[in-house]
């Protein structure tokens, strides 16, 4: 028991020590750029609040997954910190869109309007990424991963901006399905988490089976944090963001799916006025959770995460780096006490 | 990796089918998991099933217990 303990605190701490590397290699990155001081100093901005944010969670995948999947085919994580970098500046790029899109800018940006944002955004998202990848050159990475780098960016890229789409589509449709629904989580969630493990693979190995390992791995982990993030939307606060945006997250289409005659309607209505006001959220909630769309969203989660599970372990994945992968994974439930606690 | 305690990849990608696609099928899993799995034509070994099993009856018995973890406490 002592000896787990101690093994867990080194981990946070390694996890720390992740987050001030990739956050110093950001700073000098964006220092160097050729614009003006005011465009950088608004990349600046979400910096500091990305890094806020992973001082809070140092879990954050965009840094541990490349990372630690480097580790785990090497057994170096170093030399994937540029790829690292360019999947955290990809994340911030998309979490700033995400911000601007639901009119939840952070306070950091209270003295900007959206269009100051949005150009951030763009360049987070569009620019920065292919120019820390582009630092790999000077570790002597041959042209050919490269570009394998800078086209996988662009592939998930695309399959993470179809699934924002989705998202905005949903909302629109009379009948959501949830295939339709869990779609869109694979296509946002699971294809940002692909990119991350992805990537760190992709520099570490030319071996097609092991990098599809990893891909597979990452699209699960993915798309169990998204039916995660969904469900502590609507449960895990007074007011629910999803319900006053009007989204068409999981464990709403379940409800809607799964809810027949009067008691769909209500929830229909409620879904209507939940956009207008937070004093029927409660009241949305307990007919979320009347038709079991709590239940039902922990056991797809737990499906995916023990895919996951399945994925890693069939990539061999070297320790640490392993044992450091399963804990992040085992994070990624809604229920306590249900699954082994690691290979 | 004992592979003894994960269930296999192909029985998870059909469960999760089953489970997104088929309304007969997931109201059957919470009533009787390993009756269900057995009509659906799944051979699951005794420790997948036993795994199947304890994940179903947690959820399904402890929903009012304040089962999930840091996401329903503070709405509670």
């Amino acid at each position: 028991m002592a000896n787990r303990s101690r093994k867990a605190n080194i981990d946070v701490e390694r996890k720390r020590e992740r987050v001030d590397s990739v956050f110093v290699s950001l700073d000098e990155l964006i220092l160097a750029l050729p614009v003006r001081q005011n465009h950088r100093q608004l990349l600046q901005i979400h910096l500091r609040v990305g890094k806020e944010r992973a001082e809070a969670w140092p879990e954050m995948s965009s840094i541990q997954m490349p990372l630690l999947v480097h580790a785990a085919i090497t057994g170096d994580e170093r030399p994937a910190l540029p790829v690292a970098g360019a999947c955290t500046l990809l994340y911030l790029g998309a979490d700033l869109f995400d911000s601007i899109l639901d009119r939840e800018l952070p306070p950091a940006w209270d003295a900007h309007g959206t269009s100051e944002a949005s150009l951030a955004a763009m360049t987070l998202l569009g620019a920065l990424p292919q120019i820390s990848i582009a630092r790999l050159q000077e570790t002597g990475t041959p042209p050919p991963k490269l570009w394998t780098l800078a086209r996988l960016f662009a592939d998930e890229g695309l399959r993470m901006g179809a699934g924002q789409y989705e998202d905005l589509l949903l909302p629109t449709l009379e009948d959501v399905s949830i295939e339709d629904s869990r779609a869109m989580a694979e296509h946002k969630s699971g294809a940002e988490y692909a990119l991350f493990a992805t990537a760190g693979a992709a520099l570490a190995t030319e071996d097609p089976s092991t990098i599809e390992a990893y891909a597979a791995f990452g699209s699960c982990f993915g798309i169990a944090q998204q039916l995660i993030n969904d469900a502590k939307d609507i449960w895990g606060d007074a007011f629910s963001t999803d319900l006053l945006n009007g989204k068409r997250t999981f464990p709403i289409v379940y409800a809607l799916s799964t809810l027949r005659g009067e008691r769909r309607e209500r929830l229909r209505e409620l879904l209507a006025v939940a956009r207008e006001s937070t004093e029927h959220h409660d009241e949305a909630r307990a007919l979320l959770e009347e038709a079991g769309s709590l239940r039902y969203t922990a056991l797809i989660v737990w499906l995916y995460q023990q895919q996951a599970r399945g994925h890693l372990a069939s990539a061999s994945p070297q320790e640490p780096a392993g044992r450091e992968l399963y804990s992040l994974l085992e994070q990624a439930s809604l229920v306590r006490h249900t699954s082994p606690s690691g290979p | 990796m004992d592979n003894g305690e994960e269930i296999r990849l192909e029985a998870l990608r059909a469960l999760t089918i089953l489970a997104v696609h088929d309304e007969e099928f997931r109201r059957g899993m919470w009533g009787d998991p390993e009756g269900t799995l057995t009509r659906y034509g799944f051979a699951l070994n005794d420790q997948e099933m036993e795994q199947v099993r304890n994940f179903v009856f947690t959820v399904r018995d402890s929903l009012d217990e304040e089962l999930f973890s840091g996401l329903t406490a503070a709405y509670r």
